[in-house]
């Protein structure tokens, strides 16, 4: 009951995913200010790391909880398209990235495949955090209006989506690192819920 | 004043004048059908009911599959978008699905409001609070997993994830690869829609001004796109069973139009050699025109209507009917009136020609509505043709007609009958091996495939399985029927069913099932649910128990409470009120009122175990319904039209063999005649089979022609034996063998189209016509 339960909850996620957010056409990019350590600096930066291994750990503010709830795991970047985050607690789960294709893996045993392409705000969301860690500046911009601010060992990089149907969801994604590493993504939604990602290295 | 033979000319003349003129006028109101339903049972069996009403009006017939290709990406889906939008606002399409969210956006309405009658979820206690604890856990747990974030909208008005539970079911179809917001292939190469239209499959009137419009829509959509997107290489491909009739009726269309206009020069060419005269090459065709004329008017007036079939076959009258003009003329001497010929062969024709009726009578019998009209149309055709070559013919032939060239067409067969005794024997024993072929052949002599009888080509049908497969629709085989008294019964019976059918759902022998209750369940399942659900404050009262140690707010489900109550007081869900979304049609097309009665179609997907699906479907007590299995249907279908065929035909020839002998007072005589015609029809069956393998029912009809055509020769030989030295008899030779040119050139042109009804009864005909001919004149001999 409750496997089956969970098992048409994700088609859902999938289905609304689609329904809600489907449409939008993605705008191209036009350069960002730059001043002094500008988004290609960074970028460059980034390329410079082949792979990753880190903790994160998650908080989420939801309204209509009293309480964030708040999730740990381990992330792994392989430049240049590999990303996935693997939940430890409280409920493992494991969310993998490899080019167009997002596999979710639940600890029932249900996996759930779907292709970025065929849901380009999954992929929006997906990019805000694989093309910065890959340095793609150019999928980056496709997806968002980056902001760089602050110097190259602590710089905060702003994205505002582009796609209106994003926007409805989607507010800002603030991106925080030190040099060619990141230790924090907040990702506030229209609707005032946030994430708040915090990363350390993996002792 | 005016004497009584002409006045008698003259009256002639007028009838027939007159009956050409009312069959012109029938013609003219005459709707012509190329469905082929029309060769399919009139009074079949319920299963074979319904698989006709399928195929006739049913959501398959009705569907037409489109791929948009030949340009980027990006452009494929903006004009899939246009087309799509623009064919939603035509009134004659009832679905149009593209995968764009617009689709979706009613249909998530409806079912949105009314998740709680709709939901099979909502039974007693389903919102007591340990239930209702159950569902906020897994809340919880989804709002912290990854894709939580859009969970949210939902939870605070549907805990218990009612909605997921009926979207889950809604799009439970493999649905295709979603690019741009619309739906492609899984290359990429391609754009899919799927359309279906509000008419009926079998009106294909209708089903080709839907592709017109589809067209139209495309074309538009290309020209309105901005230039930036290169639109200008786009292409549209369309397939599906409309486009299949409609491309089906074009190309017999064309076929019966090129090939009786191929045939009729031809067949000119040979009579304007051998009668040297454009007057008697006009009046040699006179018969059959009127025959056809009259023939079509007679279908028409006894049917309503004219298979394109059945026309397709008058082609073949040429082939037949030509020949009675042909016997008249050639066998007129110069300078004899053709009067004194007449009498002559006069009988000889018309018992050829009862032969002939006789033959085709038994088709008129037939529960197939094509083979009745092919019969009448037939019988109607040779009856009338052969009354304007005996009356009307011989007041318009110019005086002095005499047709001396003609003559060197009995050379050849002149040297046949002299030949020597053991050309009978290697006729005889030709026959005999045929025979034994016949009777040794192993496995089927019939084409069992419905598929073979289908004009369309084979790569056409190829692309349709593959945009099928690629559009995750594929063709239904297995379905469950029950009919009721009314619809809510019906309704009734289709949710006890859905029921039944859930242990097989969960042990993976069928993957789905898609059911009318499931979209509109009956009222009494309504008013259940609506009963299933708590008042307002044992409701918040149980919401509050269950809230207890979980991170939400006390009020985060007060959307929850309020819809709640609203549906326990929701007017019930109707057909009417589906109307505007893609469920009407769903339903519609699942729920079909058959007279006073009421049916409902369960189709099932991917059926892995069918034993198991039988034992359950027989263990329904009440309203057991009809196990159906379209294959196998299909294949009884064609196996019944086989049985009655080769009934029918039998009994044709047995009518055949009784007229012969009452006729010719003879059996001596009677075996004469029939002995040529049977070693004919028994060397072109064993030609065919050996050559193509398989017989088709249309090879079948095409023996049947040779055993009326060939009747005629035979009893010609038997009845005017030639002597060689005799001027009559020389005359006759040539008849017959300018008779038979005509024969084989009409069917043999036939055998070169790609309809396979045109090609095989051409291509036996021919062969036979022109064995029977050959064989009459070796066997027939007084040596």
């Amino acid at each position: 009951m409750t496997a089956e339960r969970r098992h048409n909850r994700h088609r859902l996620l999938m289905l609304l995913l689609a329904l809600v957010l489907l449409g939008a056409a993605p705008a191209y990019a036009e350069a960002p200010a730059t001043i002094g350590w500008a988004l290609p600096q960074l970028m460059s930066r980034m390329r410079e790391v082949r792979s990753a291994t880190a903790r994160f750990t998650e908080k989420k503010f939801v309204r209509i909880l009293k309480q964030p709830l708040v999730s740990s795991g381990r992330l792994i970047f392989v430049a240049p398209d590999r990303l996935q985050k693997e939940t430890l607690t409280p409920v493992p789960s494991r969310l993998t990235v490899k080019g167009d294709r997002l596999t979710l893996e639940q600890p029932n045993g249900v996996k759930h495949d779907l292709t970025l392409s065929e849901y380009p705000e999954i992929g929006a969301l997906v990019e805000s955090v694989r093309a910065t860690l890959a340095g793609d500046d150019a999928t980056l911009t496709r997806f968002y209006k980056p902001t760089l601010t602050g110097s190259a060992n602590d710089w905060s990089l702003r994205l505002e989506p582009r796609a209106e149907r994003l926007q409805n969801v989607l507010s800002v994604i603030r991106i925080l690192g030190n040099g060619n590493k990141i230790h924090a993504i907040d990702t506030v939604e229209r609707e005032g819920d946030r994430t708040e990602m915090t990363i350390a290295p993996d002792p | 004043m005016v004497h009584a033979p002409q006045l008698r000319r003259r009256l002639i003349i007028a009838i027939w004048a007159l009956g050409l003129l009312i069959g012109c006028a029938v013609i003219m109101r005459t709707s012509f059908s190329t469905d082929m339903s029309a060769f399919l049972p009139r009074t079949p069996q319920p299963e074979q009911q319904i698989l006709v009403d399928q195929l006739r009006e049913g959501v398959v017939s009705r569907l037409i599959l489109l791929a948009i290709e030949g340009a980027q990406a990006e452009t494929l889906a903006a004009l899939s978008k246009e087309t799509a939008n623009a064919l939603r606002d035509d009134p004659a399409f009832g679905i149009v699905s593209n995968g764009d969210e617009a689709m979706f956006a009613k249909d998530r309405d409806l079912l949105w409001r009314n998740r709680y009658l709709l939901s099979p979820g909502v039974t007693p206690g389903h919102l007591a609070p340990d239930a209702l604890r159950i569902a906020l856990e897994e809340d919880v747990r989804l709002l912290g997993s990854d894709l939580g974030m859009l969970m949210k909208r939902s939870i605070p008005a549907d805990p218990t994830g009612e909605m997921a539970r009926l979207i889950g079911t809604f799009s439970a179809q493999a649905h295709p690869l979603i690019r741009d917001g619309v739906w492609f292939s899984p290359d990429g190469v391609r754009a899919l829609l799927m359309v279906q239209t509000v008419a009926a499959g079998y009106d294909i009137d209708a089903q080709e001004t839907a592709l017109r419009r589809i067209e139209a829509a495309f074309d538009a959509a290309r020209k309105r796109a901005p230039a930036d997107l290169q639109a200008g290489t786009a292409r549209l491909i369309e397939t599906g069973p409309p486009v299949f009739a409609v491309r089906t009726r074009a190309i017999m269309k064309a076929d019966v139009e090129r090939f009786s206009l191929i045939a009729t020069l031809l067949v000119a060419a040979i009579l304007m050699f051998a009668y040297r005269s454009v007057r008697v090459l006009t009046l040699a065709l006179l018969p059959v025109l009127s025959g056809i004329i009259v023939g079509i008017a007679a279908v028409s007036l006894a049917f309503g209507f004219v298979h394109g079939i059945t026309l397709g076959f008058g082609v073949t009258l040429i082939g037949e009917a030509v020949d009675y003009a042909i016997y008249l003329f050639t066998q007129t001497a110069p300078g004899a009136p053709p009067s004194a010929t007449l009498p002559r062969i006069w009988p000889t024709l018309r018992l050829g020609m009862l032969t002939s009726v006789c033959g085709f009578s038994a088709m008129l019998l037939s529960g197939f509505t094509g083979f009745a009209q092919l019969g009448l149309f037939t019988i109607t055709g040779l009856i009338v043709a052969l009354a304007v070559t005996r009356w009307v013919l011989p007041t318009l032939l110019p005086s002095g007609f005499g047709t001396a060239s003609s003559m060197i067409f009995a050379a050849p067969l002149l040297a046949l009958i002299r030949a020597d005794a053991t050309l009978r024997w290697v006729v005889l024993g030709l026959s005999l091996i045929a025979a034994i072929l016949l009777a040794l052949h192993r496995g089927p002599y019939w084409d069992h495939e419905l598929a073979s009888m289908s004009p369309v080509p084979v790569a056409d049908k190829a692309l349709d399985e593959q945009l099928r497969r690629e559009l995750g629709a594929p063709d239904v085989r297995y379905i469950l029927v029950v009919r009721a008294p009314d619809r809510e019964q019906a309704l009734a019976a289709s949710e006890r069913i859905v029921a039944g059918l859930q242990p097989l759902l969960a042990s993976g022998a069928i993957v789905g099932i898609e059911a009318p209750s499931t979209w509109l369940p009956s009222l009494a399942q309504q008013r259940a649910r609506q009963a299933a659900l708590p008042d307002a404050s044992t409701l918040s009262a149980s919401l509050a128990e269950a809230l207890e140690n979980t991170p939400f707010r006390p009020d985060a489900f007060s959307p929850f409470l309020s819809e709640v109550e609203a549906a326990r007081r929701r007017p019930l869900l109707t057909r009417e009120a589906l109307n505007g979304t893609s469920l009407a049609l769903r339903v519609d097309s699942l729920l079909i009122q058959h007279g006073y009665r009421w049916a409902a179609m369960i189709p099932l997907r991917g059926v892995s175990d069918v034993p198991a699906l039988a034992k359950v479907v027989s263990s329904f007590d009440e309203d057991r319904p009809v196990f159906l299995d379209f294959k196998a249907e299909s294949d009884r279908l064609l196996d019944s039209y086989l049985q009655e065929a080769l009934t029918l035909s039998g009994t044709g020839s047995l009518v055949i063999v009784v007229l012969l002998s009452v006729s010719l007072r003879s059996p001596r005589r009677t075996v004469a005649v029939l002995l040529p015609l049977s070693a004919a029809v028994l060397c072109t069956a064993a030609l065919l089979l050996t050559v193509t393998g398989r017989l088709s029912i249309f090879n079948l009809f095409g023996l049947l022609l040779v055993a009326a055509v060939g009747s005629n020769y035979c009893l010609f030989f038997e009845r005017h034996f030639p002597s060689a030295h005799d001027l009559a008899g020389r005359r006759m030779i040539a008849s017959l063998v300018l008779a038979d040119l005509c024969t084989v050139i009409g069917f043999g042109i036939l055998s070169f189209s790609g309809i396979p009804v045109l090609h095989g009864i051409g291509l036996t005909v021919a062969v036979g016509a022109c064995l029977s001919l050959l064989f009459a004149a070796v066997l027939s001999g007084r040596k």
